[in-house]
């Protein structure tokens, strides 16, 4: 090797030295753990500037949404049928995480390693969690038991809150009293808000019940592309008895797990499958087709697209529940 | 004197096959010897276990402390290696400049002289693949020679190579017997091997004979060599054609 | 002018834009030295089989909640001189016994990951790589195994040129053919572990190949092959992630699909060995 080639390799590792100390040094350590919102102090924001709020999921985006109104800047991760349990950020994601002033996520381990997505993109937004504070299921549906959290992996609980419609309720009134901590110029309009959308929800909420209890008590079985429906199945009086990928939707079932659930489908002879949006259905439409009975489109992890009539939260629940009614009539 | 290499009962397998059995034979300083037999006899094999690549099963080699040049075979060369003439040919400096030095000038001057002498110093920054057959024979034996090598062994040199190149071979390796370098030459030629080295090696797996080119080659030794498919046809000229049937089993001479 | 330098800019303003940036440089250059011997050798194969062989050793770092870096070299070392040894034996033939062994690891990997019942698991992130997760504490390992693999190189060039490319004159030169072998197994297991953070399983082998044989086409001699190698590997890294800021697509993909580019302008346009001159030299000469 030439002596020039000498000094060049010496060079580039000293240069690969000094990198990776700066790069090292300069890693910010991460904001903390979200403040309760006693502890939130408010921005002062110029004239024209609207908080910055990002959103993970297009659900938790629309109800955040609704609060903030025309007042905030907001930005949501998860575009329509983007399944949030295999989201993988981007560089503008990342981005948009770093620039922000508040963060809001479902939490419960719906977005996959979501402490560590915030860690690495730095910045300083305040994080929430609007799954804290809940009474949460677990994945085979029974309740947690109070003071039962920290006994239980993030990886055991249902993270599918949305489908009790009392804790979207709970989420509006944590949206609300932060974004009201962060900008108190704008709270007046956030509490009126929140106010009129919390009325929607409580309509929605009997609703269901309504719906739900027309349905014929033996036919109110639910089997699903993914068990993502505790919550609903827990407050308004179905079940979940299968699922076609009855844990992590990119791991694939095995074998006896199809067979499992075919069986399950005959034995409660149940006349539909349900399939999310977000998830493959071509095993669900086999073990359908296998078994006789209907697939049936719905909406879970992520909202519908224009015109699907499931464009926002309030649609969606709608929409899922309808159908659910009239496949198990 | 001594001589420079004594080989003694030298047996050697490989891949479960005997590839060289008790071969015996002594080379003085500065001789030119040819190896010569057919495919598969074992030529490479004696290369390979006096450079100490294979181990014998019984047996010993006894270089006197010289040391070897190897000269590898074209045909399991890698030419579209990205490494000029100088760079190949500093390759055999490395036993004399140890782990972790790099070149010095007295190793550029070598490598230098190594190349002039085999006629190959305008070449200096030549890519190996743009080289021709000759060429390429030449600047590994100027690799070798920059190992400052006693003893010299040339795999099939001669080897699709053509008549000049041969010449030219041929002379470098007359020029090293002026240094005292030992030369050991594989080769297909058995016509080239008698005309222009001072011992031959018949080798078939065992040593048919060893000696003067006069005194080795004859009938005998030729169907012992080539299992008497060899056609010799008297002292000008011969034909070997390798292991190819002609007319029949036994041994036997036309005319 | 002033449009360009703040495209530049604009992404060092965060902290996990550079962190990747400088990962993405190490394992550029790292990848593209080491993949130097990858291409003369011919050890494509070799190297693809070893990324995906490290899954295993993932999953089960994974499974014991360590970082998945150590259980990837574990795995690594543990493939490379298995595939070393059993290819030495002579038995079965290299590119079977690598074959075999690769598939298995890879299909044992699956399986323990798919065994996990729980919502946390990434294998995305494992097999197209996590370029923008990369921590401080990554980029420091990152950088002692680059700097001790490429000290390696750099101190023993020469014996492992000799090694590469004439192993019975290295044998004749008393070298330790086998040490020597086997290091270059390490060196390129390290290689692959340093870039499963950047491109993932799947794509490795595109750093370990690609950059090294655009190289090829470039120079001539080996030490250029490697200088030349490493800054396509480091810029082609940095572009890549540059893109997939702008342009929102998966980073790995993205650093492999610039390696490619630059390696389709050298087949074409390569002074010595381009295509498009090889076709043209004739006809000009014709007309001249």
């Amino acid at each position: 090797m030439g002596v020039l080639g000498r000094k060049l390799l010496s060079w580039s590792v000293i240069v690969v030295l000094l990198g990776a100390l700066t790069g090292a040094c300069g890693a910010a350590p991460g904001p903390e753990q979200a403040p309760s919102t006693a502890r939130i102090e408010a921005i002062s924001l110029g004239a024209e500037e609207k908080l910055r709020v990002v959103a993970t999921t297009n659900i938790v985006g629309d109800v955040v949404g609704q609060v903030g109104g025309d007042t905030i800047e907001l930005t949501i991760l998860m575009g329509t049928g983007v399944d949030p349990h295999s989201y993988v950020p981007t560089p503008a994601d990342s981005a948009a995480i770093h620039d922000a002033q508040v963060v809001f996520a479902n939490g419960a381990g719906l977005e996959t390693d979501l402490e560590r997505v915030f860690e690495s993109a730095g910045g300083e937004a305040v994080q929430v969690y609007l799954s804290d504070g809940l009474q949460h299921r677990l994945l085979g549906g029974a309740l947690e038991e109070e003071g039962d959290e920290h006994g239980h992996d993030e990886g055991e609980i249902d993270p599918h809150v949305w489908f009790d419609v009392r804790n979207v309720i709970h989420w509006v009134d944590t949206t609300e009293q932060v974004l009201s901590a962060l900008d108190p110029a704008h709270a007046a309009a956030y509490r009126a808000n929140a106010a009129d959308y919390v009325l929607d929800l409580e309509e929605l909420d009997a609703w269901v019940i309504e719906q739900v209890a027309a349905i014929p008590q033996a036919n109110r079985k639910l089997v699903t592309n993914h068990p993502s429906f505790g919550y609903l199945a827990g407050r308004y009086g179905l079940e979940q008895v299968g699922a076609v990928y009855p844990f992590n939707p990119s791991a694939e079932p095995s074998a006896r797990d199809i067979a499992l659930l075919q069986d399950t489908i005959r034995e409660y002879a149940v006349p539909a499958i349900f399939a999310e949006s977000t998830v493959n259905p071509k095993l669900a439409e086999q073990v359908a087709a296998d078994t006789g009975v209907k697939l049936v489109a719905l909406y879970s992890g992520s909202l519908g697209e224009p015109g699907s009539g499931a464009e926002t939260y309030i649609a969606m629940i709608r929409y899922d529940v309808g159908a659910i009614a009239g496949a198990l009539q | 004197m001594p001589p420079i290499l004594e080989v003694d009962n030298l047996t050697v397998k490989y891949n479960e096959k005997v590839a060289l059995e008790d071969v015996s034979f002594s080379v003085q300083v500065g001789e030119r010897v040819a190896i010569v037999g057919p495919n598969g006899a074992g030529k490479s094999t004696l290369f390979k276990a006096l450079v100490g690549l294979l181990h014998p099963t019984r047996g010993t080699t006894n270089a006197n402390g010289a040391e070897f040049g190897y000269v590898t075979q074209r045909s399991v060369v890698d030419w579209s290696f990205p490494v000029t003439v100088h760079d190949t040919v500093m390759m055999g400096r490395i036993a004399k400049m140890g782990w972790l030095r790099w070149q010095r000038p007295r190793d550029r001057e070598i490598v230098r002289q190594c190349l002039a002498q085999v006629g190959m110093l305008a070449y200096a920054n030549t890519q190996i693949a743009e080289l021709s057959g000759g060429q390429q024979q030449r600047v590994f034996i100027a690799r070798a020679l920059a190992q400052e090598a006693n003893i010299l062994l040339m795999d099939e040199p001669f080897t699709g190579v053509d008549a000049p190149s041969t010449e030219a071979i041929l002379e470098i390796i007359e020029r090293l017997r002026d240094r005292s370098v030992t030369v050991l030459v594989s080769t297909h030629d058995l016509n080239l091997a008698v005309e222009r080295f001072d011992r031959l090696a018949l080798l078939n797996h065992k040593m048919i004979a060893y000696g003067p080119p006069q005194e080795v080659i004859n009938p005998q030794t030729l169907a012992a060599a080539y299992g008497g498919h060899a056609l010799w046809h008297g002292e000008d000229y011969a034909m070997v054609v390798g292991d190819i049937g002609c007319c029949g089993e036994g041994g036997h001479s036309h005319g | 002018m002033a449009d360009i330098v703040e495209l530049l800019v604009q992404p060092l303003r965060y902290p996990f834009m550079i962190r990747g940036l400088l990962a993405s440089l190490m394992v550029g250059t790292l990848c593209a030295v080491v993949g130097t011997y990858v291409v003369l050798r011919g050890m494509a194969f070799f190297g693809d089989a070893l990324a995906h062989a490290i899954l295993p050793g993932v999953a089960v770092a994974y499974l014991i909640e360590i970082n998945l870096f150590w259980g990837a070299l574990v795995m690594g070392l543990l493939t490379a001189v298995g595939i070393g040894y059993v290819s030495e034996r002579g038995h079965v033939k290299e590119d079977t016994a690598i074959g075999v062994i690769f598939a298995a690891c890879f299909a044992l990997g699956v399986a323990l990951l798919s065994s996990v019942q729980s919502y946390s698991v990434d294998l995305t992130h494992i097999l197209f790589g996590n370029v923008l997760g990369v921590s401080g504490a990554d980029l420091w390992l990152t950088a002692g195994l680059g700097v001790l693999a490429l000290l390696a190189v750099f101190l023993l060039y020469k014996e492992l040129l000799v090694v590469s490319f004439d192993p019975i004159l290295a044998a004749t030169l008393r070298l330790p053919l086998g040490f020597l072998n086997y290091l270059l197994l390490t060196l390129i297991a390290l290689a692959v572990v340093v870039s499963l953070q950047t491109v993932g399983v799947a794509l490795m082998v595109a750093m370990l190949v690609t950059p090294a044989a655009t190289a090829y086409l470039l120079t001539r001699r080996l030490w250029h092959m490697m200088v030349v190698g490493a800054v396509i590997g480091a810029v082609s890294s940095v572009a890549g992630l540059y893109l997939s800021f702008y342009v929102n697509v998966a980073s790995g993909a993205a650093v492999v699909l610039v390696c490619t580019g630059f390696f389709i302008l050298a087949f074409l346009f390569s002074p010595s060995r381009g295509a498009v001159w090889s076709w043209l030299r004739p006809r000009l000469a014709a007309r001249a």
